[in-house]
């Protein structure tokens, strides 16, 4: 059985058709995760028995003639900010190393009620706090195309898991590019919604305005498999709504405008490499008759400090949960409730989490939020604003995912603001909550990935789906 | 935007935030000095007759009756880190100050 190259898609035509048995699908994936996890440190806990005990069940329902689910058999990871009922969920923090879950998030529900089988608990940035995987507590993710480099962050885990083969799908969680950049770095495919696309309900918090849980593919196709599945407005989840997928005409190439963002090719710190790969796909889309249009975003360059300072906010608000009263306690057992906080957030959190909480108590502390957090605010709005405008004249806006390639590890950890530019290009997709897809550009199997970023108007989610399936062809 | 932020700030920060640092505090302070200067730009930002915007998408009101989800309090108990007897178990916040 040959698992490299099979589609979702087909995995599920084989398993309904008995061509295969989800059993050995399954144990086909956790070969290679037995094999090579050890290196790369994708996953952080793996469930083998419970993954084939799954399997056999869905075998047995196929030969019983009954429905096993749309994405029955699918081994799937999931980054562990991801609620599952039973299942340690350490966010990539010491902090959380003992906690289980209570309940399922209820992507994790529709998943498993689509007969997907989860294999493993991905690695990821501590609370998704990073670009590269390097601050999680549980060591770094490697870059599977490049053992010396980053697999990006902070859902380095499930991307690698899926470049790797350990699984042929996965969610994220993408606060300001956290899918897309480990799916640029890894050479996959990965996908942020539209902001309330898909229920946060279950998802550890970051920042609550940025958030969103999306879908890891080896390709479009299969990562739409699964966005399919998550999709939807939830109770529990007060932002989610149910729109219609709205998308463009395909079938006419010559009717689609893509809009090219001049200030993000502008930008010092763009690799050679990157531009000339960009330069390729354009080049690609213009051959099959899509026109290509020069736009400008002109407050996205300042999409980093605002993107900060916002993020720094929700994260100072978000992460005082972590008490050691809830969650998990630290190895304080002081009857000083003071001590406990202080204890447990002090040992528990590492270097990353706490300089992003102390900045956000600064940016809301009194005297200093008018001007940083309500100014971020406002300059937020002209971001959205920006967009809103440039999709008067374009169906689309395509960029490079990242200024550079892959990076190696170390490179970038003692100066935060290199590392926080890993992300200039997906961030402000985030600000204005907007869907956006990282697809990996062609012909570079054998050299380092570089992935290319297609951004649509709120609730277009489809249209990326349907672009990048075409880009694929091309 | 305003005066540098010193050393005694981070350590101010970090009781407000209930964190008990442990020597960091000049990486951090460093690290702030860096990341707050680079924050400097939006001063040069024309932000007269901008609204704020607090989300991403337009929001809508959401309401619900209020049910009492029996299943779902049982599985929140489970978040607590020390439970005894389906309940809490956290220090004393009040003392009895004639034992003291």
């Amino acid at each position: 059985m040959n698992i490299n190259n099979l589609s979702i898609k087909d995995a599920i035509l084989g398993i309904t058709t008995r061509r295969f048995t989800s059993e050995e699908l399954i144990g086909e994936h956790f070969k290679i995760i037995e094999e090579k996890n050890s290196e790369i440190n994708a996953l952080l806990a793996v469930n083998k028995e419970s993954a084939l005990r799954q399997a056999r069940e869905i075998d047995q329902q196929i030969k019983d003639g009954k429905d096993a689910g749309v994405l029955c058999g699918v081994p799937v990871t999931i980054k562990d900010n991801i609620l599952i009922e039973g299942a340690v969920c350490t966010a990539g923090s010491k902090l959380l190393k003992n906690y289980v879950a209570a309940y399922d998030a209820t992507v994790i529900k529709k998943l498993k009620n689509a007969g997907a089988i989860i294999v493993g608990k991905a690695n990821m940035d501590e609370f998704a706090m990073g670009s590269s995987n390097e601050t999680s507590a549980f060591g770094a993710v490697k870059n599977p195309r490049d053992k010396d480099r980053v697999a990006g962050g902070s859902s380095g885990g499930s991307a690698a898991s899926v470049a790797a083969g350990m699984a042929m799908g996965s969610l994220g969680s993408d606060t300001g590019g956290s899918i897309r950049l480990p799916a640029g770095f890894c050479g996959i495919v990965g996908m942020k919604p539209t902001y309330g696309r898909v229920s946060r309900f279950g998802l550890i918090s970051m920042a609550s305005s940025l958030d969103q849980i999306g879908p890891f593919g080896k390709t479009t196709a299969d990562a739409e498999a699964i966005y399919e599945i998550i999709k939807g407005e939830d109770i529990y989840d007060s932002t989610s709504r149910n729109m219609r997928d709205n998308r463009i005409e395909i079938d006419n190439p010559s009717a689609i405008t893509i809009g090219i963002p001049q200030e993000f090719f502008s930008s010092e710190g763009m690799d050679v490499e990157t531009e000339t790969a960009i330069n390729e796909v354009m080049r690609d889309f213009r051959r099959a008759g899509i026109k290509i249009k020069e736009i400008s975003l002109p407050y996205s360059k300042y999409a980093l400090s605002v993107y900060y300072i916002i993020m720094f906010a929700e994260v100072s608000t978000n992460l005082a949960r972590f008490d050691g009263i809830r969650y998990a306690r630290g190895e304080n057992n002081s009857d000083n409730l003071l001590d406990i906080y202080m204890s447990t957030r002090g040992d528990g959190f590492g270097e990353e989490v706490k300089r992003r909480i102390l900045l956000g108590t600064f940016v809301l502390s009194s005297g200093h939020y008018d001007a940083y957090y309500a100014k971020a605010q406002k300059v937020r709005r002209l971001i959205q604003e920006d967009f809103l405008r440039a999709f008067n004249d374009v169906d689309l806006i395509m960029s490079p995912i990242s200024p550079t390639l892959p990076f190696k590890f170390g490179e970038k950890t003692s100066d935060p603001i290199q590392m926080y530019l890993s992300d200039i290009f997906t961030m402000p997709v985030n600000l204005a909550g907007l869907p956006a897809i990282s697809i990996p550009v062609k012909g570079r199997e054998n050299k380092l990935p570089v992935g290319f970023q297609l951004i649509s108007k709120h609730w277009h989610d489809a249209s990326l789906f349907q672009m990048g399936k075409f880009y694929e062809q091309l | 935007m305003s005066g540098k932020i010193t050393k005694e700030d981070i350590i101010r920060l970090s009781k407000l935030a209930r964190i008990n640092l442990q020597g960091e505090e000049d990486k951090i302070l460093e690290d702030a000095w860096r990341i707050l200067a680079y924050f400097e730009e939006l001063q040069e930002v024309d932000i007269h007759n901008a609204s704020k915007a607090s989300s991403a998408t337009a929001i809508i009101n959401v309401a619900s009756e209020d049910k009492i989800n029996q299943d779902l309090s049982q599985k929140g108990i489970g978040h607590f880190a020390i439970l005894e007897n389906g309940c809490l178990k956290i220090p004393g916040v009040m003392h009895n100050i004639n034992k003291e």
